[in-house]
């Protein structure tokens, strides 16, 4: 699958709009006016450009080997429950709170394994790095000495951590994250982000990837405009934020299908996780977004195939109802 | 695919190959300018797409890949571009940025630098930063500007300014709304297929001129006139100035905002200027002194084109200049340099008390040009209602408003005395 194209039909539709997007919405217009975006709102409208348009749209989703039963309205229905499936999923993730991402003691216990191998390892250090880092540890452990302890992790006298579980158990999440995660934490000035995810932070994603793959598959057989246009763009999102993506374990195939490395996403740094699926701009938001205008333009779609009412006159199809709803603004 | 090719220095280059496929997008700085910059471009076979986008996201785009000590032009420039190739509109394995350089030391020149940064963190090296400038910083094997390019960008300017200064003394008067906006979009249009023609300039002038002078309008002695001066992407981007023009025009003002063409007049004296005081290069000095006068004979066309009309002309660079040598040295030539506080000056002289100083956060010469400039101007001008509006991640709208209705509300008061 590719994209090629999509570029050119966004100018090609962008023409046609110009005219509207540039005026401002406190001025009245004239009659000449109405008749101009008439004019341009029935070329829309007309099936011959829309055919174009679909043409266009297709060459970017369409699985040439299977071409059976496209736009049918059993088919514009599965895109339209996979695409709510999806903004559901997105939704989930963006908006459920990053507290449930990390366990907090899983957290606690891979620092403090980590940090005392290290310790360790460092026991007999000759070279001046070895040394250096061995400092940078203890000294900076030392510091943070009392914050520590206030969230159960002791500090011995040969320099390793122990866990007070009674203490960690009382800890708040938010302290234990401000201490071992985020750029001017302690965790980040010897070198440890908390990072990761639990297994039902894990699910989420999971689940989530599956709803992205379901969703391109049934945009393949989709005969919508407004969703494939919208599919388009949902892809070169993922597109836009693949390498990101990748730092977390969530690759971006040659066919646009996400596939997830477990372990990967279990060790991700918490910031990479934060900027990808936390947060009213992040991925998962403005996946959350095109998934959910997907669904309802796929279920427009569904009615309108049932009912045959396409016809360049302006039947009940999305595009009338569009000039309809931008005339009413306008006037 | 286009094959991506980097540099000696590591830079990725823009290619003949890109060209072919690749969408350039430009941010808006200047409504009508940019967009006939945006029409000439696709007419030389690039695809260009000028960003029009608004709204707080791309101010959070601005501070996520920025740091928050730059200087909001450059934060809102690169928050607009990191929020269009998020946004899915485009394919960013075929899509390209493109930022004026100035070669100045100020933020024009280190944008492109910030962008290249924010990219990178975002995981997008592949796209290419395309540098627009004369000053030969960053070339690129798909990207040339040709003579008749260059031509038609020129003339496109001066056309673009006439418009602007025509629409914004027609607008508040016209009897339909949106007569001058259908114009300058019917103007544009025809614009962008005109060569350069030296010749041709005095007559096209006069026929915008004309069709300005057709469009019917009723006179209003009760609108207040508001001059926008400040730096040069928050006076006249939307963006940057939260519709600040809508805004005035809204509440029943005319807005004065003066030319670009000032702007590229006084970027040439500056290298006359420093060659006198500091004895640079005298090639730069004969390459900047012929550029100052091409746009000071641009500037007098449009002012010859003006005379008779009802319209008011902009003022002329020198007289400009000899206004501001009481306030300030000509050697202030950083950002907007003497031209800001000129333009002040110019500004009441022509009879505009009411001005508007649009400083955005981090432009620290606008500060001293700018708002530092005031006290001194009502020292000399005690008639002058100038209110400095700061333009920052952190402020809102509604406070900028605020603070404009006030300074409106003395403009009115003073307007009911006379």
């Amino acid at each position: 699958m590719s994209l090629y194209g999509i570029n050119a039909y966004t100018s090609n539709y962008n023409s046609l709009y110009s005219g509207l997007y540039n005026r401002s919405k406190s001025y009245s217009t004239s009659t000449s006016d109405l008749l101009e975006l008439a004019k341009k709102a029935d070329m829309v409208r007309s099936p011959s450009y829309r055919k174009k348009m679909l043409e266009q749209l297709k060459n970017n989703f369409s699985d040439k080997s299977d071409t059976s039963e496209v736009g049918s309205s059993s088919n514009e229905m599965k895109l339209s429950s996979n695409a709510k499936q999806l903004s559901a999923d997105a939704l989930s993730l963006s908006s459920g709170g990053f507290s449930s991402w990390t366990n907090k003691s899983d957290a606690v216990k891979n620092f403090v394994d980590k940090y005392n191998s290290e310790i360790e390892s460092l026991a007999d250090a000759e070279t001046t790095a070895d040394k250096g880092r061995q400092s940078t540890l203890i000294n900076t452990t030392q510091k943070y000495r009392s914050a520590l302890e206030d969230i159960g992790i002791t500090v011995g006298e040969d320099n390793k951590l122990s866990i007070d579980s009674s203490k960690l158990l009382n800890a708040s999440e938010r302290n234990v994250r401000s201490l071992l995660s985020g750029s001017y934490s302690y965790g980040s000035k010897i070198g440890y982000d908390m990072g990761g995810v639990s297994d039902s932070a894990l699910d989420l994603v999971k689940k989530f990837a599956e709803s992205y793959n379901n969703t391109l598959d049934s945009l393949e057989k989709s005969d919508s405009v407004q969703a494939l246009e919208k599919g388009v763009s949902m892809v070169n999102t993922t597109k836009a934020f693949s390498r990101t993506l990748a730092k977390v374990g969530i690759s971006v195939g040659s066919d646009n299908r996400l596939t997830i490395d477990e372990d990967a996403l279990k060790k991700a740094p918490e910031e990479t996780l934060r900027s990808l699926f936390s947060g009213g701009y992040s991925y998962a938001n403005k996946i959350a977004d095109k998934a959910s205008f997907i669904g309802r333009a796929s279920a427009l779609e569904a009615q309108l195939s049932n009912s045959y009412t396409y016809n360049n006159k302006g039947g009940l199809d999305f595009f009338s109802q569009m000039a309809a709803s931008l005339f009413e603004n306008m006037i | 695919m286009a094959e991506l090719v980097y540099n000696e220095q590591g830079r990725l280059l823009f290619t003949e190959e890109m060209r072919q496929e690749y969408t350039i997008l430009i941010p808006n700085m200047l409504p009508i300018h940019f967009t006939m910059l945006e029409r000439i471009f696709n007419n030389h076979g690039y695809k260009v797409k000028l960003l029009r986008s608004m709204g707080r996201k791309i101010i959070d785009e601005g501070l996520e890949n920025v740091h928050n000590d730059t200087c909001y032009p450059a934060l809102l420039c690169v928050g607009q571009f990191m929020d269009a190739l998020k946004s899915g509109e485009y394919d960013v394995n075929k899509t390209a940025l493109m930022m004026i350089q100035t070669g100045g030391g100020c933020r024009a020149s280190n944008y492109i630098h910030l962008i290249r940064k924010a990219l990178k963190r975002c995981g997008m090296e592949q796209v290419p930063v395309i540098s627009l400038n004369l000053a030969g910083l960053e070339k690129n094997p798909g990207f040339k500007l040709t003579a008749s390019m260059l031509a038609q960008f020129i003339t496109g300017i001066c056309y673009a300014d006439l418009l602007m200064l025509l629409a914004n003394q027609v607008r508040p008067y016209e009897n339909h709304r949106g007569d001058s906006d259908r114009l300058i979009e019917k103007w544009i249009d025809k614009l962008v297929e005109i060569k350069f023609s030296y010749t041709a300039f005095d007559r096209i002038s006069a026929e915008i001129v004309d069709d300005f002078k057709k469009i019917p309008y009723t006179p209003d002695p009760d609108k207040v006139k508001v001059g926008i001066v400040g730096e040069i992407f928050i006076k006249y981007s939307p963006l940057g100035n939260n519709e600040l023009q809508n805004f005035l025009e809204s509440e029943e003002c005319e807005v004065s905002c003066p030319g670009l063409i000032d702007f590229l007049i006084f970027m040439g004296d500056h290298q006359v200027v420093e060659t006198k005081l500091y004895h640079t290069k005298y090639k730069k000095y004969i390459a900047s002194s012929a550029v100052k006068s091409f746009f000071k004979m641009m500037q007098n066309k449009i002012i010859k084109a003006l005379e008779g009309t009802r319209f008011r002309p902009p003022a002329k660079f020198e007289e400009t200049k000899k206004n501001v040598l009481p306030f300030l040295s000509p050697a202030n030539k950083m950002g907007e340099g003497w031209l800001l506080t000129a333009e002040m000056v110019e500004l009441i002289s022509s009879g505009v008390n009411n001005i508007v100083c649009a400083q955005p956060f981090g432009c620290l010469p606008n500060h001293i040009v700018g708002k530092g400039m005031i006290r001194k101007i009502r020292a000399v001008h005690p008639e002058a209602n100038i209110v400095a509006i700061d333009y920052d991640p952190g402020a809102t709208k509604v406070n900028q408003e605020n603070r404009i209705k006030l300074m409106l509300s003395a403009a009115k008061a003073q307007l009911g005395k006379s």
